[in-house]
């Protein structure tokens, strides 16, 4: 119901003609081989381990300078995990990413402090996101002052203008931010997130804590914010109809693995892979009278520290077939730009 | 600008708060008091509380003296009870706060950075922990000082070197949750220095708790010094410490019972005003 | 969550065992502390002779002295016959009464023990139905009156309320002897003074933990199927509120033991407490030693027990 509303508001603003020119050139941004992360698992009372998690799985995509990169997937298949590996915040075990055309994962501190300002990150708990011994000011201007970019009175105005930005009374700036709403709190963490400038911003859920209503706002300031400042945006949600909207092209992950990616028209009218199809299938429509096939998922999802043998899919997947046990399947191109991980070619 | 307003607020939180709860009202207004008293000792004492005057041992209250009214009587030397009662305020609060300082400085450090790091160093120091706790504490003390000798900075330093454990505990399993939250995440992203982290994130969140904390350990180390001085371990005499105070009424108890009780009394309220004050913060700041 | 069963299911059992060995190792390690800790302070200002021995000793009685006790030996061979000794029970001789330090400790032991269970006893008598009955109508004047005797209890010093219990009921009353250990009554006063410190804060604890299980919502079904309110306090409420008075208790035991020391001073109550302040006074260090060693021992191990029994009663700690 919530998500009806929601696409309900998308399909508004979409009709009041607002066209949103985003500068997508084909230069790569980023790129992911084979990314890994595994988390060992320790027994309480012993201290040896006692096997993996397998968060991330060998995940590889680009991202092109400018686009809206959407990451979909249901709760615990290692989206928020790959965000945090993009920002070096979690050490990936395996696999390459490449910021710029250059390896990031051996860097010097000098230079990771550098990347620093070139990647940022929103997140989705907007009431743990935020120090509550601080105020609102000190919080935004936060990494001027680490990255030593600007102090005093310099920092000060950055800081209000930032905050207008967010659509924010630049005399907050010296309250708390426990005196403010959900939604005013991902702006304030928006603006210390795109004060530094940065050329990627990844938005962990940056809305699923919020009301619908709020989403809608704060979905349409990240896009008038990525308008003004340009930078790419790697959107992580299990919201696939803000998702929808939003990006440019989307990826969907299950159980630590991409399963597909494609671009966001493909992918809600064309799905290939059979978990994006149950997937879509689940998202309810405004319109009563329109019948939808739903395609229901047999069984529980797999544990991540046990993933299915061959593909990572087919222990719920009913269109399955022998090989699908055995080999996993790798990303191939089943059309144009549309990526899938499937041993079944069909749409 | 933006501090005095903060600060304006938080005067009239603390204002509020007081009024609608009594007993921290009282307790606050309680230990102001003794801090005054022991600040301007030399001016409301009313007689030297060194001054020995033989022809008035062990007089009772009320009984009038060369220079003024016993109001609380005399001790077995002709001094005035009430004079070293205010004295010893001093005593008390000087090493109380002091070791208190450093037993929190020392304390919190270690419990930032165990439950930051973790690893071994956390081991170490909580393995540390556990050894130390495992003594009965005033045993401990009284071993090391009377080895080192009974003087006021021995007794600050070893009560401060041995009162850690406490504060080191309550600010490293703060930590331990704190560090899973998303702004120390945040912090981190910006490129933040683990110092930075540590002292400016982390220590701000875990300051509440740690007041509380020194509030009552404030009245524990008054209770521990009374305790030194009472078995003759602690300040010596002449000078006067409510401890001592009590140690030299014990044995003029069957006959001048004011030498013991007043002292004593003193220790009381003190310490029933410091804990209430201990209360209402806790409720106020957590 | 209500604490159900304390059965102890087969699949637990290797979990049990496990974490009582990871105890008992942890309990040996401190224990080695202890005994470093017990060696250390002795020789915190470097050679000890001149603690023991009087000022006027001559210099051959200095040297023959350092010799006998081996002070002029390095450090760690001292540390190391030490910890044989202390694994043997042997501390010493007594400086002062020529007897072994340790059968001197033991001896008084059981005077020790009997005081602080007096105590620990008076105090639990008292302090959990005062919590159980301030929780049961909190902010009543019950409640309020409850609150202030434990906040008095935990304001006045043990020094102080055993001096005043001795003015009254001594002093002023002749009631009861003040000192020496001569048979229960001698007993009374010296385990009220020793118990109200602990008592106050057992009522704090009874009190709140009372609170927030009578809260709960497994209380509000028993009380719907008609329980009478006895029943539901004592039998259902109580023992989950329990969990962390335990734990309380065991770390007042150790408090106890420290705050038996000045007890027995005041009162003359022979027990290892008076003698460990004896021994300091007299400068009989081994006695000391002795003393606060098997003080601490038997602190740790009262942790230790007090742990054993809550895996025993707490079905969750056994899930780490």
């Amino acid at each position: 119901m919530h998500e009806g509303r929601a696409t309900f508001r998308f399909e508004k603003i979409k009709s009041l003609g607002k066209v949103l020119v985003r500068m997508t050139n084909s230069q790569e941004i980023l790129k992911v081989e084979a990314l890994e992360k595994t988390f060992p698992i320790h027994g309480s009372f012993f201290s040896k381990k006692r096997g993996f998690v397998h968060a991330v799985s060998k995940v590889s995509f680009e991202m092109f300078k400018g686009e809206t990169l959407g990451i979909v997937g249901e709760s615990g298949c290692g989206k928020t995990t790959l965000g945090l590996c993009l920002l070096r915040i979690i050490e990936p075990t395996g696999g390459k990413i490449f910021f710029e055309g250059k390896d990031i994962l051996f860097l010097d501190r000098m230079k990771l402090q550098a990347l620093r300002k070139r990647i940022q990150i929103i997140f989705q708990d907007p009431f743990g996101s935020l120090d509550p011994q601080w105020s609102v000011g000190r919080i935004v201007g936060e990494g001027l002052t680490i990255h030593k970019i600007a102090h005093g009175s310099e920092m000060e105005d950055r800081v209000d203008t930032m905050l207008k930005k967010v659509g924010l009374n630049p005399e907050y700036k010296f309250r708390s931010p426990n005196e403010f709403s959900g939604g005013q709190r991902q702006r304030i963490g928006i603006a210390r997130a795109l004060i530094l400038e940065p050329e990627l911003l990844i938005g962990d859920e940056p809305m699923s804590a919020l009301d619908v209503s709020i989403q809608a706002q704060i979905i349409n300031l990240l896009t008038q914010l990525q308008n003004e400042f340009h930078f790419s945006f790697l959107m992580i949600s299990h919201d696939l109809s803000a998702v929808k909207y939003v990006s440019d092209r989307v990826g969907v992950m299950y159980l630590g693995k991409l399963v597909e990616i494609a671009r966001s028209h493909d992918i809600y009218h064309s799905p290939h892979h059979p978990y994006t199809q149950a997937l879509l299938s689940a998202i309810p429509l405004p319109d009563p009278t329109t019948r939808k096939k739903r395609i229901i998922l047999r069984g529980d999802i797999p544990s991540p520290a046990n993933p299915p043998t061959g593909c990572c899919f087919h222990t719920r997947c009913i269109k399955k077939i022998d090989i699908c046990a055995k080999e996993e399947p790798k990303l191939k191109e089943v059309k144009p730009s549309h990526y899938c991980a499937c041993h079944i070619q069909e749409a | 600008m933006s501090d005095t307003i903060t600060s304006i607020n938080a005067s009239k939180k603390i204002f509020h708060s007081l009024w609608s709860n009594k007993r921290g009202l009282i307790g606050c207004v309680t230990v102001l008091a003794v801090m005054v008293i022991a600040i301007t000792a030399p001016l409301i004492s009313p007689f030297d509380p060194l001054k020995q005057d033989l022809s008035l041992r062990l007089k009772p209250p009320g009984c009038k003296g060369s220079s003024g009214t016993h109001w609380l009587g005399t001790d077995h030397l002709g001094r005035d009870v009430a004079s070293r009662i205010i004295y010893g305020a001093r005593i008390s609060l000087i090493i109380s706060l002091s070791a208190v300082i450093i037993a929190s400085i020392l304390g919190i450090t270690i419990g930032l950075i165990t439950g930051y790091f973790r690893g071994k160093i956390d081991t170490i120091f909580m393995r540390l922990a556990d050894i130390q706790l495992a003594f009965p504490f005033i045993l401990l003390i009284i071993a090391v000082v009377a080895v080192l000798g009974a003087n006021i900075r021995n007794i600050i330093v070893v009560f401060g070197i041995t009162g850690w454990v406490v504060y080191a505990r309550i600010v490293r399993s703060e930590v331990l949750s704190l560090r899973e939250r998303e702004f120390i995440t945040a912090a981190k992203a910006l490129g933040g220095s683990n110092f930075r982290i540590i002292f400016l994130h982390l220590f701000p969140n875990v300051g509440a708790s740690c007041i509380v904390i020194a509030t009552l350990e404030i009245a524990r180390m008054i209770l521990m010094e009374a305790a030194l001085s009472f078995l003759g371990l602690g300040i010596q005499p002449p000078t006067p410490s409510w401890g001592g105070l009590l140690a030299d009424g014990r044995d003029y108890l069957f006959t001048s019972w004011w030498f013991a009780t007043f002292p004593g009394m003193a220790i009381m309220l003190t310490i029933l005003g410091v804990n209430m004050m201990g209360d209402w913060l806790r409720d106020f700041l957590i | 969550m209500p604490y159900s069963r304390s059965i102890i299911r087969e699949g637990e059992v290797k979990y049990v065992k496990k974490y009582l060995l990871q105890r008992l190792l942890q309990t040996i390690v401190v224990l080695v502390g202890i005994t470093l800790i017990v060696f250390i302070i002795l020789h915190l200002t470097g050679d000890p002779t001149h603690l023991l021995l009087p000022l006027e000793a001559t210099k051959e009685e200095i040297t023959l002295f350092r010799h006998q006790m081996g002070f002029d030996k390095p450090l760690y061979a001292q540390y190391l016959h030490f910890l044989k000794g202390v694994i043997h029970g042997d501390f010493g001789q007594s400086l002062r009464h020529g007897q072994p330090a340790l059968y001197l400790v033991v001896e008084r032991l059981p005077a020790t023990i009997e005081l602080t269970v007096a105590a620990l006893a008076i105090a639990l008598a008292i302090a959990i139905p005062v919590g159980i009955l301030s929780a049961v109508k909190p902010n009543t004047s019950t409640d309020h009156i409850g609150m202030i005797v434990a906040l008095m209890g935990q304001s006045m010093p043990i020094y102080w309320s055993g001096l005043m219990l001795i003015l009254l009921l001594t002093v002023k009353l002749n009631l009861l002897p003040a000192f020496g250990r001569s048979g229960l009554h001698s007993l009374i006063m010296p385990a009220i003074s020793l118990g109200f410190f602990s008592m106050a804060r057992i009522v704090r604890v009874t009190r709140s933990s009372m609170i927030s299980v009578l809260g709960k919502d497994f209380i509000r079904t028993a009380k719907a199927k008609g329980l009478t309110n006895y029943r539901v306090i004592v039998l259902h409420a109580f023992k989950n509120a329990a969990i962390p008075i335990i734990t309380l208790v065991g770390m007042e035991l150790g408090t106890l033991l420290g705050g038996a020391v000045i007890t027995e001073t005041i009162f003359a109550w022979p027990g290892v407490g008076r003698l460990a302040i004896q021994a300091i006074y007299n400068r009989d260090f081994p006695v000391v030693q002795a003393a606060v060693f098997t003080l601490a021992v038997i602190f740790v191990l009262i942790n230790l027990l007090v742990d054993i029994l809550y895996t025993y009663l707490d079905p969750r700690v056994r899930y780490g």
